[in-house]
């Protein structure tokens, strides 16, 4: 059999090789921890998007906890969506994936396809509602608005990445060695995955600051989702919403649709609380654009890199 | 006694070089199944009543799977027709492919079970019996639906001959509860002929052997009917409406004549391969690739001793899958235990490749949590699902590049390990369907395979659909639910959009919903309740005597 002709033949070649790979790897992995090119892609598309409204950067560990608790639980499935969507490199990146872990935080797939939700400022946080899905205002959302949007470039792409779990023990085992903790563990170390969704109810800090390292040394975004009770815990997460449900007859949707929530934050690791801007009220639902604002000194995150456009209503996140 | 065939008998075995073949036919393995299973279902309720009442405990009524006829269903369009009975009930004269209603007229006043045939289940059933056979010899296959090969050359001195193999192996399937024939012969097609034909089943269990002498195949076909050459039915048809109705005839049967009048080349060259032993037909066992095949013989004591000796033979089959360019897609271990039988561990991987490491890191737990007993006398590792890998240049993450998918082969590596460790389908990925019913419309896929491309209905759908939905008491007002009981709270409902209304597929061979929602129809719609929760509420039609319709909460927005 004769050798390949293209592998390095010598140790040394080997070694210089490797090097080489590493450093363009780091150098990949610096640029994706930095948020890369995702929020400021989002906010080229005229629409607000959840990781940059809420100041989510990769490589870290975000909690939201949902209405319920118990068997009455509602995880956030419709932002997770949301944010999952804005996470994968549909554009540059590629080939990124979605991993859902545990039953509980298994949206019905139909979501994964379906219609987007969209994101508000609202008098106390931001507020984000699903979208009505009609024929109308699909072609609407195919105008110059809305150019570049990702669900103009794929709609099927979260569908077809996504990669559903199946880890029935319990996340704080006894010894912290649950199949749910290590399964989360183990996708949010792998550089190919985008953003994990995982089921995060009773899990304890020790648990959490083990999915922190996991999710820097991979560069993905970690979303754990929790019941409502659990928002008072200790938690290793850098950052903390609460998710509750808006009543569906005020704020002028006539219709009674699409369903709306509020995104409350509760605490931010690295610098306090996330202040959103005064004149957060005075924009109705629907509306594009947010000046959202936080007393975090920490640098690198999605919103400190901005959109390169400049465009001051195009849901930037600028830091104070 | 197994006894021999009037064609000769041998006292130490076959004598010669060749292989030797040993056949067991299950003639009634289906059913046979299913009462050992029902059996051991008793043998479970009698525990728990023992248990339950103690030794005073009143007897229950006797319900014995051994005293009922078992025939198993097929559904051949709205009616059942019977795919398999057992002995008890062919005697009465059921025969495969009339429908159940004549089976049960048959056998009426005789207690019958019955119940839906599992082709796959049999399958898997009979993998597990030709594992089990491995403890007289090496060499096993299973040749579904009903029958199991074991090449015994050599190892039938262990048994003291020929005869006590044949004699033990027959009382070991009839402790098993199965109804076995078996026959030994020079070639596979002989055995299997012998063994389904000659064999007198109205025999003792351990009668039912015959041992065809070496050389003596011909004579032994001589008089079975050509149907135990195993041809297909358009070929048999063929040779009877021109009058052969035995192997012999065939035989005698110049080749070239054969080929004009049957249509076909096969009868005569099948029946003189048989008769000769010229075909060395599938081998028991065969390796996927010989050369990605090692194996053992140190014994190991614990099991990470045998991790140690699986590790070797690991690196011995990945060299000799560097030289033929080749990625294995599974990963079979087999364990001895010095004192139990033999276990096999097997991982599938979602691309071909060698990387030992990452291999190893599939089997390692296994590899732990092995029965190893009190050591393992041998052990072998298997590469199978062989595909062609050819090297490639490396990788941007530094690793040795072999694989069809280098860009996302640390995803596959996620992949393979979760399902390594959680099990098979405990990682997936989704498939849409081209179905109304939500909970229809889209199905697990195996993340490695491409989707189907069926089109994704873009509808208003919840976030969340309930795997099982939750019947609740609804109060309808001018034809519109206005509140909902749930587990004793009432909640109003504010407002109610979107209906929808989704009638049941009535062509054959659609999939079955879910238990709840079997129905003509169902109507769905959106409801708002007073927390502020959008359901997705569902109205079942009241199918066939019911009076009233059924509500259910299938999905909520969440």
């Amino acid at each position: 059999m004769q050798p390949p002709a293209q592998r390095p033949s010598s140790p040394a070649d080997r070694t210089f090789l490797r090097d080489l790979a590493a450093r363009i790897h780091a150098i990949e992995a610096d640029g994706r921890r930095a948020g890369g090119a995702d929020p400021g892609e989002r906010a080229r598309t005229g629409r607000l998007c959840g990781v940059s409204a809420l100041g989510l950067e990769a490589g870290r560990l975000h909690e939201f906890c949902g209405a319920g608790a118990g068997s009455d639980w509602a995880p956030p499935l419709a932002l997770a969506v949301h944010l999952a969507r804005g996470s994968l490199g549909l554009g540059e990146r590629g080939g990124d994936h979605a991993v859902w872990i545990g039953r509980r935080v298994w949206p019905y797939p139909a979501a994964l396809a379906g219609a987007d939700v969209r994101i508000a400022r609202g008098a106390a946080g931001v507020e984000y509602g699903i979208e009505l899905f009609d024929e109308d205002e699909e072609d609407a959302l195919d105008g110059d608005a809305l150019e570049g949007d990702a669900r103009a470039a794929d709609p099927l792409a979260l569908f077809e990445h996504s990669l559903f779990v199946d880890a029935r023990g319990t996340a704080g085992g006894a010894n912290g060695s649950g199949e749910l903790l290590w399964a989360a563990d183990r996708a949010l170390r792998c550089s190919k995955v985008g953003v994990v969704v995982l089921d995060g109810s009773r899990l304890p800090k020790s648990a959490m600051r083990r999915l922190q390292l996991a999710a820097e040394a991979g560069g993905a975004l970690g979303i754990v989702l929790r019941p409502a009770n659990e928002a008072s815990q200790l938690s290793a997460a850098a950052s903390r919403f609460s998710v509750e449900r808006c009543s569906g007859l005020d704020g002028g949707v006539e219709a009674g649709w699409p369903a709306r929530w509020s995104v409350t934050p509760l605490r931010r690791r690295s610098g306090g609380l996330v202040r959103f801007g005064a004149s957060a009220a005075a924009e109705g639902f629907g509306a594009h654009g947010a000046s959202l604002s936080s007393d975090s000194g920490a640098d690198g995150g999605p919103s400190s890199g901005g959109p390169s456009n400049g465009d001051p209503s195009n849901g930037d996140a600028r830091r104070a | 006694m197994a006894r021999d065939t009037e064609h000769g008998s041998e006292e130490h075995g076959s004598g010669g070089a060749r292989e030797r073949y040993l056949v067991v036919v299950l003639a009634h393995f289906a059913t046979d199944r299913v009462r050992r299973e029902l059996a051991r279902r008793e043998r479970l309720e009698r525990r728990e009543r023992t248990e339950r009442g103690g030794f005073g405990a009143a007897p229950s009524a006797p319900r014995s799977a051994r005293a009922s006829a078992i025939v198993l269903t097929a559904r051949s369009g709205s009616t059942p027709t019977v795919a398999h009975r057992c002995a008890r009930a062919a005697a009465a004269g059921v025969v495969a492919g009339s429908s159940l209603a004549q089976a049960r007229g048959l056998l009426f006043g005789a207690p019958l079970h019955t119940q839906e045939h599992d082709p796959a289940g049999d399958l898997a059933a009979l993998e597990r019996l030709a594992r089990a056979a491995r403890r007289y010899s090496p060499r096993v296959a299973a040749f579904p639906p009903d029958a199991l090969a074991l090449e015994i050359k050599g190892s039938e001195r262990l048994f003291g001959g020929e005869q006590a193999l044949l004699e033990d192996a027959l009382r070991w399937f009839a402790r098993l509860a199965f109804d076995a024939r078996a026959a030994v012969a020079s070639t596979l097609g002989c055995a299997f002929a012998v063994a389904r034909f000659a064999v007198d089943p109205g025999r003792g269990p351990e009668r039912r052997g015959l041992r065809v002498r070496e050389g003596r195949e011909r004579d032994a076909l001589e008089r079975l009917p050509v149907a135990a050459l195993r041809l297909p039915e358009d070929v048999l048809e063929g040779l009877f409406e021109l009058g052969l109705a035995t192997c012999g005839d065939v035989l005698r049967l110049p080749a070239s004549r054969c080929r004009r009048d049957s249509g076909t080349s096969c009868s005569s060259a099948s029946t003189r391969r048989s008769a000769r032993g010229r075909r060395r037909s599938r081998a028991c066992r065969t390796p996927s690739c010989r050369g990605a095949n090692a194996s053992s013989r140190d014994p190991s004591t614990t099991a990470r001793c045998a991790g140690s000796s699986c590790a070797n033979c690991w690196a011995n089959s990945r060299r000799s899958l560097e030289e033929r360019e080749l990625g294995a897609t599974k990963v079979v271990i087999e364990l001895w235990p010095s004192d139990g039988p033999p276990t096999e561990l097997a991982r599938t991987t979602s691309r071909a490749g060698r990387d030992p490491a990452h291999l190893w890191s599939l089997v390692a737990t296994e590899i732990e949590r092995a029965p190893v007993g009190f050591g393992v006398e041998k052990l072998a590792v298997r590469a199978e699902g062989l595909e062609r890998l050819l090297p490639r240049q490396l990788g941007a993450s530094g690793a040795d590049g072999a694989g069809p998918s280098e860009h996302d082969r640390e995803y596959w590596a996620l992949v393979d390990a979760l399902r390594a460790r959680l099990g098979e389908r405990a990682a997936f990925a989704c498939d849409a369907r081209e179905d109304f019913r939500p909970e229809c419309a889209f199905v697990p896929r195996r993340p490695e395979l491409p989707p189907s491309g069926a089109r994704v209905a873009r509808r208003e759908r919840p976030t969340r659909l309930h795997r099982e939905p939750i019947a609740v008491d609804v109060e309808e007002r001018d034809g519109r639910p206005v509140a909902f009981t749930l587990r004793g709270v009432r909640t109003e409902l504010e407002r109610t959009i979107g209906l929808e209304r989704i009638v049941a597929p009535w062509w054959p061979g659609a999939p079955r919903p879910a238990r709840a929602l079997e129905g003509p129809e169902r109507t769905y719609v959106r409801a708002l309740d007073a927390d502020g929760r959008w359901l997705w509420l569902c109205r079942r039609s009241a199918p066939d005597g019911e009076a009233r319709a059924s509500w259910f909460v299938h999905g909520e927005w969440c």
